[in-house]
């Protein structure tokens, strides 16, 4: 049964393409979500009105996001693209900049005691000590990526949540269980190696 | 650094000139004016809240002046760049604030690396700085603070702030947070350093003793005024008032000074600071690092051997424990203070044991006491 419905749904090409997704779309989330936690590390109050616009829009359900982005950029891979972007800045920006702004006092004070400048300070003290924060915020990010991807499948995004598609239209159990259950899998995989990271980070860069 | 970074080679003077200090409406430091000296150790002591912390900070910038000037080598403070200013001028504090994701040379050697020195000079000055706050540097140098005591981070707290070798240092209570001892230690290593550096001082302590035992001069503070600012020797003969006597003059101390015996003063003997000979080096090492300590009594049985002290143990790693050890003075109980502080000052000693048949307790010199017999 797995080997039949992994053959006629074409589930390797499928997971290439849903990790493709999913990775391209981590990498620009990565990218933006740091530069605004970066941006906004020393300007609290426009931190506190881009953090809750971001934190508006997270909370849009998944679906209607994607429907809301249909009329600007139709069906298929680019909504689904942006959607799983603008779902999941907030947890990146958000982690970086608590991660910026939460540095212990004593390693800030001794920085600037030692005559280090503002910007020397952030890229030598600040960002390496909210690695591991930021690492949280990417987690968060890549499960919530791998959500609204797989939620793609209904506009056509491809991936892996096609063969879900196609199993609630044929109303074919078999293909829904194997390729629910491989994206299931591939989520908790996903996550570990992020745990993993976090933890690595964690170790290195980690305050005890 | 660069010749042109560098604002002074050396420190003629120092003048803080009429300086307030206002958080809303409370007054930190309240018109303090007052004059160090090249090459001295000043100390500014007085309780918590007084503006101690407050003036020290001034002098770098990390506060801001509301009212008045501070000038080294007649230069207002705030004609130069503040970031620069602090470069040119050592700072350490009582947390120490080492970067707990650099290693000893990193920490040590930020400031150098991002002012472009070569790695080769960076490893050098590391390394001699090590040795100078006695740290073997092959053993520390690619530690990360965690792996380090408390004394160990501090001495790398006082390397990384000399590392620029500025000739002006500001340390803020940097021994505050040590056990008693080692506090008196790393006290007793600091003088010896402050010899060899030749460098301007200014020290913030709490600590009357610490005062007397480091200062050139004291300066004390109360609610942000400068009370008085003397030698050791003028405030104790001449105080300016009454806060100024009671300090110096802690009344159950002194008071009844002949009838004052050893044991009254002493710190009873902890199990920590009792070694065996049967013990490695290893393991007495390890055990002073768990126990935050850098000093022991050596014991045979019950027999009082000799002490020991941690840097000795890293020297000597391969010998026994009993081959390591030190004579200190040892006291009976009932000794009276008196004596016993003018032993320990012709003995040019810090610690001392008091015996009972066998170890009692470890009695430190107080610095204050020592004046007055």
């Amino acid at each position: 049964m797995i080997a039949q419905v992994w053959k006629t749904q074409q589930l390797t090409i499928k997971t290439i393409e849903h990790l493709s997704m999913v990775f391209i779309a981590l990498l620009i989330i990565i990218i933006i979500g740091v530069a605004i936690g970066i941006f906004l590390y020393n300007k609290k109050n426009l931190s506190d009105i881009v953090l809750n616009i971001l934190n508006v829009i997270e909370t849009i359900p998944e679906l209607v996001l994607l429907v809301i982005l249909m009329p600007f950029f139709g069906i298929g891979y680019k909504p689904t693209l942006i959607a799983s972007i603008l779902y999941s800045i907030l947890p990146v920006a958000r982690n970086t900049y608590v991660g910026l702004t939460q540095v212990d006092r004593q390693y800030l004070e001794s920085a600037r005691a030692m005559g280090l400048a503002e910007r020397e300070i952030l890229w030598n003290i600040r960002i390496p000590l909210a690695l591991p924060m930021i690492a949280a915020g990417i987690r968060i990010a890549m499960v919530f990526t791998m959500g609204v991807v797989t939620l793609g499948g209904l506009i056509a995004a491809g991936g892996l949540g096609g063969p879900i598609q196609t199993g609630i239209h044929l109303y074919d159990r078999d293909i829904i269980l194997v390729t629910g259950l491989w994206i299931g899998i591939l989520a908790v995989l996903v996550d570990s190696i992020g745990n993993w990271i976090e933890k690595t980070l964690n170790r290195r860069y980690g305050y005890d | 650094m660069t010749s042109s970074n560098q604002f002074f080679e050396k420190i003629q003077e120092i003048n803080i000139d009429n300086v307030t200090k206002k958080y809303g409406s409370i007054t930190a430091v309240q018109e303090v004016s007052l004059d160090i000296q090249g090459g001295e150790l000043l100390i500014l002591l007085g309780p918590s809240g007084c503006g101690k912390t407050t003036l020290l900070r001034m002098i770098n910038r990390l506060v801001e002046i509301d009212e008045g000037t501070i000038s080294i080598n007649e230069r207002d403070v705030q004609d130069f760049d503040p970031v620069l200013l602090r470069k040119n001028i050592g700072y350490v504090i009582q947390q120490i604030g080492l970067f707990p994701h650099m290693t000893v040379k990193e920490n040590i050697g930020l400031v150098p690396k991002l002012e472009g020195w070569s790695e080769k000079k960076i490893t050098g000055k590391v390394r001699e700085l090590l040795e100078l706050v006695s740290l073997p540097p092959d053993e520390f140098i690619n530690r990360r603070p965690k792996q380090l005591s408390g004394g160990q981070q501090q001495r790398i707290g006082l390397a990384r702030a000399m590392v620029m070798d500025s000739p002006l240092l500001l340390m803020d209570e940097p021994f505050g947070a040590l056990d008693p001892i080692l506090r008196k230690q790393l006290q007793e290593e600091f003088i010896g350093l402050k010899e060899k550096l030749q460098r301007t001082i200014i020290f913030v302590t709490h600590d009357i003793e610490e005062a007397f035992r480091l200062g050139d001069r004291i300066a004390i503070l109360k609610d942000g005024q400068l009370i008085q600012l003397a030698s050791k020797n003028e405030l104790l003969v001449n105080p300016a008032n009454d806060f100024i006597a009671d300090i110096v003059d802690s009344n159950k101390k002194f008071r009844h000074l002949d009838n004052l015996t050893v044991q009254d003063i002493m710190l009873p003997l902890e199990e920590k600071y009792i070694f065996r000979t049967n013990q490695t080096v290893e393991s007495a090492i390890k055990k002073m690092r768990q126990a935050e300590i850098e000093f022991g009594i050596v014991l045979e049985k019950h027999q009082y051997i000799g002490t020991i002290k941690l840097n000795q143990l890293y020297a000597n790693p391969d010998k026994i424990l009993s081959k390591l050890t030190s004579e200190v003075p040892v006291f009976q109980p009932d000794e009276s203070v008196t004596v016993a502080m003018n032993v320990m000052k012709n003995a040019n000693d810090f610690i001392g044991v008091i015996m009972e048949n066998k170890p009692k307790g470890i009695l430190l010199a107080d610095e204050l006491l020592t004046k007055l017999v």
